[in-house]
């Protein structure tokens, strides 16, 4: 029917809405053409830039980083005047707590509109943003005199450190932060108990059993403590020491995932164990719990990184000051074993300021300005040749064995001994709720881990197909 | 005209989208581009063996449970808030402060409370009852997580029934008064089918918001322990922006809009019935 006024033909409130409908469908799947493969391209060709190596090569130019809150970005943050001293090139960033700094990087990484040149990253990360080409890989900066000091040397970071950030024969990360995973015990409760400190599997379950809910300082005590939440960090912090000190494998030589092997599903059990004795609520704990939990003098054992050591010597934020027996991992059948944690620094696809961020990861990663990062509390370093360094061993000098404990963890005894994959997120959690599963006394730990077994292998798989 | 068809291809172009690559396997992580695949998603996500069907199930209890508490308790309250008097100006007022706390903060200080050396334990020692579990048990969780987000959104219920009880003209009370009813008959057979019409925008608001509730679940338990808290939208935050698998992600998200989507038709309609 044609309007008499306009002539228009007349359509009604349902033919409006199925219209607009039609029409916003055919936009979106247009819209879903969008060609998310597409390769970044950033700013200059890394290995194409010629000269002698400065600097101020990149002055007057901005680098956007993204932080996450960390003693290593305020270190390097309130070192940033110099940097724009040294080099002209102004920093800015953002600095989020943890959760929303991951989202904020992906967001950014996979739109690849390249707002951050550079960003602080964690292991799984590496392939994570590697596989779609988000990250550059740092090899043609670091290997280009014109873009590296001569006296930067590689070869100084720990090789297990650099290990971890290099993948299908690439470096995608500089670390600048490490940690292993200790045993930590109280002195005084082992003193008063009368039991020496455990080095094995087994002394450690029985001494965890001697001690729970008896009173120590005032306090009654959990006999443990770890992580207990169902995401990744958990299955990679102390979890990895029983899992890997009994000689287990997350999946073998031909591609099967294997947790659900013999030693595998030992391992879980003197994990569930141990885990038996702490705290009712520890399947909500990560790191952040945990450790504030120990560090109020609340459990007698507790296995993760290393450097919380700042916490527990810190009489600020803890009761067991001077308090802290700092151990390497205990003993399985497989020996001493653990996996490592890395902050680093890396460098979106998108850069368009690529040589001027390499210049801000680089400055950032000399040996001057790890070492100056120590007392501000960025441990463990990631350059040998700050271990034991007068800073280094000054800053932990009233830790007991500590800075000799991290340098034997991280030489002998810590290594990405899991899959680097891109999917590494999502099969991480989906092992760790297997996990909580066992360690919350849902599930035994053979069917906790066959299910989880199938379910990790679909997600690797997926990534092939 | 214009306008609007600009502000509906706004809201329904990232709709359509998405409901798109729910028939996807967009995965962010893989750098390929997304290839239609069907139903895999919903098979994979609502088969036996997938998370889907779980998630419906907590999805739909941690609703009911909330709605049914919130509605009750509020009715109650309400109930108590038509008295006059100065002290109830006073705590008319105080009634909406949770609503004025950001639910991320409103659940960090309930967590804090329900740790087990927490306030609330140490209460419960007042009256010689043990510890409670409240958010590491996976049988006690989801009651807990329905306990903060009645603390918090059982005075919007207060404020829509009280409005609504306010609404209902003096004379119909002072009738029923001359007529014998007592306080009781007068509340069951009066006060509660006047409401009726506040029930439902009760129902409708509260349902949809505790279907899809993410962030005191989220904040709470991470939809732990085990997956005792997992519903349809945290499971989708764990897939999409955890994993950056967005097709499956999308999968929950779109059964849990049609789950939203059928609240309020149903109840809207009932509505409009009623009235008319």
């Amino acid at each position: 029917m044609a309007n008499e006024g306009t002539g228009w033909r007349k359509i009604d409130r349902r033919q409006f809405l199925w219209g607009v409908g039609a029409g916003a469908a055919a936009l979106s799947l247009a819209g879903c053409g969008v060609d998310f493969s597409q390769k970044r391209t950033g700013g200059q060709n890394a290995s194409k830039v010629k000269g002698d190596f400065s600097w101020t090569r990149e002055k007057g130019k901005t680098v956007n980083v993204l932080f996450a809150k960390h003693p290593m970005a305020d270190s390097f943050i309130s070192e940033l005047p110099s940097f724009k001293e040294k080099t002209g090139i102004k920093v800015a960033y953002d600095t989020l707590p943890e959760e929303e700094f991951f989202q904020k990087l992906r967001t950014d990484l996979s739109t690849g509109e390249g707002n951050y040149d550079a960003f602080m990253c964690g292991p799984p990360n590496n392939w994570e943003f590697a596989t779609p080409g988000w990250s550059a890989s740092l090899d043609e900066y670091i290997e280009n005199p014109a873009l590296t000091s001569p006296d930067y040397d590689l070869n100084d970071f720990y090789p297990a450190a650099l290990g971890v950030n290099r993948w299908k024969g690439k470096l995608w990360a500089i670390p600048a932060n490490e940690e292993g995973y200790a045993l930590f015990s109280r002195k005084d409760v082992l003193q008063e108990a009368g039991i020496e400190a455990p080095q094995t599997w087994d002394e450690l379950i029985a001494a965890v059993k001697e001690v729970d809910g008896k009173t120590f300082a005032g306090k009654k005590v959990d006999g443990f403590v770890a992580r207990g939440d169902k995401t990744f960090p958990t299955i990679q912090s102390g979890y990895s020491t029983a899992f890997l000190g009994y000689g287990a494998t997350d999946v073998d030589d031909n591609g099967k995932v294997v947790i659900n092997s013999p030693e595998g599903i030992k391992a879980t059990e003197k994990w569930a164990e141990v885990m038996s004795y702490a705290p009712n609520n520890v399947g909500t704990f990560t790191w952040y719990e945990a450790m504030n939990h120990f560090a109020a003098g609340n459990a007698a054992f507790f296995i993760d990184a290393d450097h919380m050591s700042e916490t527990f010597e810190n009489p600020e934020a803890s009761e067991i000051v001077g308090k802290v027996n700092y151990d390497l991992p205990p003993e399985g059948d497989a020996g001493r074993m653990g996996n490592i944690w890395l902050w680093s620094l890396g460098m979106s696809a998108a850069s368009k300021n690529n040589v001027a961020a390499w210049l801000f990861l680089q400055w950032a990663t000399t040996k001057e300005q790890l070492e100056k990062a120590i007392p501000k509390g960025n441990i463990n370093p990631t350059r040998q040749s700050l271990a034991n360094s007068r800073t280094m061993k000054s800053y932990t000098k009233d830790w007991g064995d500590y800075n000799e404990t991290w340098q034997t963890i991280l030489s002998d005894h810590a290594a990405w001994e899991y899959i680097k994959s891109p999917q590494y997120p999502e099969y991480g959690d989906r092992w760790a709720l297997a996990i909580q599963e066992v360690a919350l006394g849902k599930n035994s730990a053979k069917e906790a881990l066959d299910a989880a077994a199938g379910d990790m292998q679909k997600i690797l798989d997926s990534a092939k197909s | 005209m214009l306008p609007g068809i600009a502000l509906l291809l706004a809201v329904l172009y990232p709709f359509l989208s998405g409901v798109y690559w729910s028939f996807t396997d967009f995965d962010l992580a893989l750098g390929q581009n997304p290839a239609f695949n069907g139903l895999s998603n919903y098979f994979d996500a609502f088969g036996l063996g997938g998370e889907g069907l779980h998630a419906i199930l907590v999805t739909f209890a941690y609703a009911a449970l909330a709605v049914m508490t919130q509605t009750i308790l509020g009715f109650g309250v309400a109930l108590l808030l038509m008295r006059e008097g100065l002290h109830i100006r006073f705590f008319r007022a105080l009634i909406v402060l949770p609503l004025l706390m950001p639910p991320v903060i409103a659940t960090m200080m309930w967590r804090v409370m329900m740790t087990p050396d927490g306030v609330l334990n140490y209460m419960l020692s007042w009256v010689h009852l043990p510890p409670f579990d409240w958010l590491g048990s996976t049988s006690t969780a989801l009651f807990s997580v329905v306990l903060i987000d009645t603390w918090i959104y059982t005075p919007f219920v207060i404020l829509i029934l009280l409005a609504g009880m306010q609404s209902i003209p003096e004379e119909i009370h002072e009738a029923a008064r001359v007529d014998g009813a007592t306080y009781l008959g007068r509340v069951w057979n009066l006060v509660v089918p006047l409401l009726r019409p506040f029930f439902i925008i009760v129902i409708v608001f509260r349902g949809i918001d505790s279907l899809k509730m993410f962030d005191i679940i989220y904040t709470a338990t991470r939809g732990g322990p085990i997956n005792a808290t997992m519903n349809l939208h945290v499971q989708s935050y764990f897939t999409g922006i955890r994993s950056l698998n967005i097709g499956y992600s999308m999968a929950f998200l779109v059964v849990l809009w049609i789950l939203c989507y059928a609240l309020a038709f149903f109840l809207l309609r009932l509505r409009r019935g009623r009235l008319a």
